[in-house]
């Protein structure tokens, strides 16, 4: 039950306050197969349950194509804004310590070196992935009355086979009053972990993913960690994962905190979520605040063409607006702080000025 | 007759008076009748001050004293035995105002009184329990600072250097002992002549360290000697970070060989108990050191203060070969840090890298390495630093 209604307030997110044809919501709520049969950052399960293949076909049929995560364009925009800050992404992991080795280098043995930290840095930015919630599994198999009173606990039978992919296994569970049906989504992930442990995940959720804890990581600014942990422990496409993640952004929104994410492959899903949800007032502040104004016009860019029917997207097609003006339309048009992205605006620009005419 | 010229001096107040044993008891009996209970007690037949009492019972000098044959428990300590006496006071308890009594009370002189028995015996209680007390304090022993074990003066701290004769202090410097011998010299008037030697080292912890030796005859007297020489012999030594060393240095001084390793924070002294006390003083925090051959104390310091001044930092090494100093550390992933670049031209042709480094392999390292050495003492846990 609550599973379903934050289905729909997740749909909610993605369709807007605008109607649209209901073949565009389950193109929306759909995820295209081939993206995601793509290499992904975990070592996931590549099979995908069968029957959203089946429905994956329809979607090519919509005339107006809603842009996924995995777009290549959106890609590439999520990419530049997140920014390539080498020191951060190589910063010291805690570890036992061995003393460092040097080298003689010449300039373009060092810029050779310098190449293969920022590839080695590029796959570790790799974004995971942003699915839709799993819808949960309530498929009975068999009632048998017979066997009512005679078991006093749930048995849970598994397919253990080695090479069946993890989406596909078979666990079904008899209970004590004889039904036997299909696990539940945790049921599987549970047993899943018993038989085929990955490294990093707990058979039961630790404890810091209680409220309070989750609290106390945000005042001590540690929503990296929380996030990495999160996604060891959870599917991508798990109620507890999705709904993890939203807090953390949303605590990020509520005090500002966008450069902890920056450089981290956490904030492409950051970025999606706050344009998903039309809230990029505080991203595009802060960004401008940091003299990153072009990848605060990339962040309107990606708004645009997620909501090309909003106000602001049919003002810059009319002026044709480009760099820090498209900023300045969207603020005048949509934002809820326009106010204050104007201001950050003017101040950044008479700070520019100043800057290039001391130098 | 010379035994009544001296019972004279003891009585000043009679010196005019032409001494006799006969003539002091007549005066006696007939001045102060109350004194006469006094003057029988005072030795007039032989009196010895305390100094020549105390020189004959303490036995300072002497065959046994003489070329080190003293043993030290059979040495007696001088008491003072007039500590917390009262002109005035005495066995009969008389009050002389003035003396031990106050002279005047509300503007009378007072006149001379006696305490009763009980008051008395309670005045001589409590001296005898202050005397007491006064005994126990001297003999606690005071706790002193241990250095490198309970009975060794390696490793125990000397205080600063004292100050120059132009005013300057060295209030950031710590001195350690080092090393506390006995040496002997043979004379021609005494035969074996005792000095002791001692090895001090001086640092103030950011890099500005030395030592010296200093002899004299008192152990003090050398401890001084060493300090105040040691603080003229500084070597400024180059730290990485401020608490390693730049490389792996392996050298040989005289017949002591030492090979220490640079190691990352948080790994801690883990040398010759010696060379720690070296590190500490310099500033190093993290070393690993072996020291193999001779353990002669004097070797081993001059040694590792050479090799440690002789080091080559970053800025140096990049300056000699015209080539950037990038380091790479294991917890930084592949990411280059550039350390140090060279002041003057920055070189284009690499440096040549073989595939079998042309290095001088140590046997004991090779063994530690294959698993071929049986040592109880290697990766031993002890405490930190």
């Amino acid at each position: 039950m609550a599973a379903f209604r934050v289905q729909m307030s997740l749909w909610k997110f993605l369709m807007g306050s605008r109607g649209l044809e209901p073949v565009c919501n389950q193109a929306v709520t759909q995820l295209k197969p081939s993206a995601l049969l793509q290499p992904l950052p975990l070592p996931l399960a590549v099979g995908l349950p069968r029957r959203w293949l089946s429905s994956g076909a329809e979607s090519d049929t919509s005339k107006i194509k809603k842009p996924t995560f995995m777009d290549e364009e959106v890609q590439n925009i999520l990419i530049k804004i997140t920014g390539l800050n080498l020191e951060k992404i190589f910063k010291p992991a805690i570890q036992e310590l061995k003393p460092p080795t040097y080298k003689l280098m010449t300039q373009a043995q060092l810029e050779e070196a310098t190449r293969e930290a920022v590839k080695a840095a590029k796959v570790r930015l790799k974004m995971p992935p942003v699915l839709e919630e799993r819808a949960p599994i309530n498929d009975v198999l068999a009632e048998d009355k017979i066997l009512e009173g005679t078991e006093m606990a749930k048995y849970v039978f598994t397919d253990i086979s080695y090479n069946i992919p993890h989406r596909e296994r078979f666990i079904v569970v008899r209970e004590p009053s004889g039904t036997l049906r299909k696990a539940f989504w945790e049921e599987r992930d549970r047993v899943i972990q018993i038989y085929f442990p990955k490294e990093g995940r707990r058979v039961l959720p630790p404890i810091i993913f209680k409220e309070e804890n989750l609290k106390t990581m945000y005042s001590r600014d540690r929503h990296v960690d929380v996030l990495n942990l999160c996604i060891a422990q959870f599917e991508p496409d798990s109620t507890e994962y999705i709904k993890i993640h939203h807090q953390t952004y949303q605590d990020i929104d509520k005090h500002g905190k966008y450069d902890l994410l920056r450089s981290t492959r956490h904030f492409g899903g950051m970025a999606w979520y706050f344009v998903n949800k039309k809230n990029i007032d505080g991203l595009l502040i802060d960004q401008i605040q940091r003299d990153l104004t072009d990848d605060a016009t990339c962040l309107v860019q990606l708004y645009h063409m997620l909501h090309p029917d909003g106000p602001s997207a049919q003002e810059a097609r009319e002026q044709g607006a480009e760099g820090i003006h498209l900023i300045k339309v969207f603020a005048k048009t949509e934002a809820q702080k326009g106010a204050y992205i104007e201001l950050t605006l003017q101040t950044y620009q008479e700070a520019f000025i100043s800057h290039s005419a001391a130098s | 007759m010379a035994a009544a010229v001296r019972a004279a001096r003891c009585l000043p107040s009679l010196r005019g008076v032409p001494a006799g044993h006969f003539w002091s008891r007549q005066l006696a009996h007939s001045a102060f009748p109350a004194a006469s209970a006094l003057s029988s007690k005072t030795g007039t037949l032989s009196s010895v001050t305390a100094e020549e009492l105390w020189k004959g019972a303490l036995a300072e000098t002497g065959a046994g004293a003489r070329k080190g044959r003293g043993k030290r428990s059979k040495k007696k300590r001088r008491k003072d035995l007039n500590r917390g006496q009262i002109i005035g006071e005495g066995h009969s308890g008389f009050l002389w105002p003035g003396l031990n009594a106050p002279l005047t009370k509300n503007g009378v002189v007072q006149a001379i009184a006696q305490r009763s028995k009980e008051e008395q015996e309670k005045v001589e209680a409590d001296l005898f329990q202050q005397r007491e007390e006064w005994d126990r304090k001297r003999k606690i022993k005071v706790k002193r600072e241990r250095g490198w074990s309970g009975n060794t003066w390696g490793g125990m701290s000397l205080g600063p250097p004292d100050p120059g004769p132009n005013g300057e202090t060295y209030e950031d410097f710590d001195t350690r002992i080092l090393e506390v011998r006995n040496v002997f010299n043979m004379t021609a008037k005494e035969g074996r002549k005792k000095s002791v030697r001692v090895l001090v080292a001086v640092g103030n912890g950011r890099g500005a360290a030395g030592f010296a030796i200093g002899k004299a005859t008192e152990r003090i007297d050398a401890f001084r000697k060493a300090k105040n020489k040691a603080i003229h012999y500084l070597h400024y030594i180059e730290r990485y970070e401020d608490h390693t060393i730049f490389h792996d240095i392996s050298l040989r001084f005289k017949r002591t060989h030492i090979k220490m390793k640079k190691q990352p924070r948080g790994y801690g002294l883990r040398c010759h108990r010696a060379i720690i006390t070296i590190c500490r003083l310099i500033g190093i925090k993290d070393m690993y050191a072996k020291v193999s051959g001779s353990v002669n104390m004097l070797n081993l310091t001059r040694g590792l203060f050479q090799g440690l001044s002789r080091q080559e930092t970053h800025q140096q090494l990049a300056d000699k070969k015209g080539l950037h100093v990038v380091e790479f550390r294991e917890e930084c992933g592949p990411l280059p840090i550039v350390v140090a670049s060279p002041q003057g031209a920055l070189r284009k042709d690499p440096e040549p890298e073989e595939e079998v480094p042309d290095v001088r392999l140590d046997w004991e390292e090779v063994k530690a390495a294959q698993g071929m050495k049986r040592s109880v003492w290697a990766g031993l846990k002890r405490a930190a630093t």
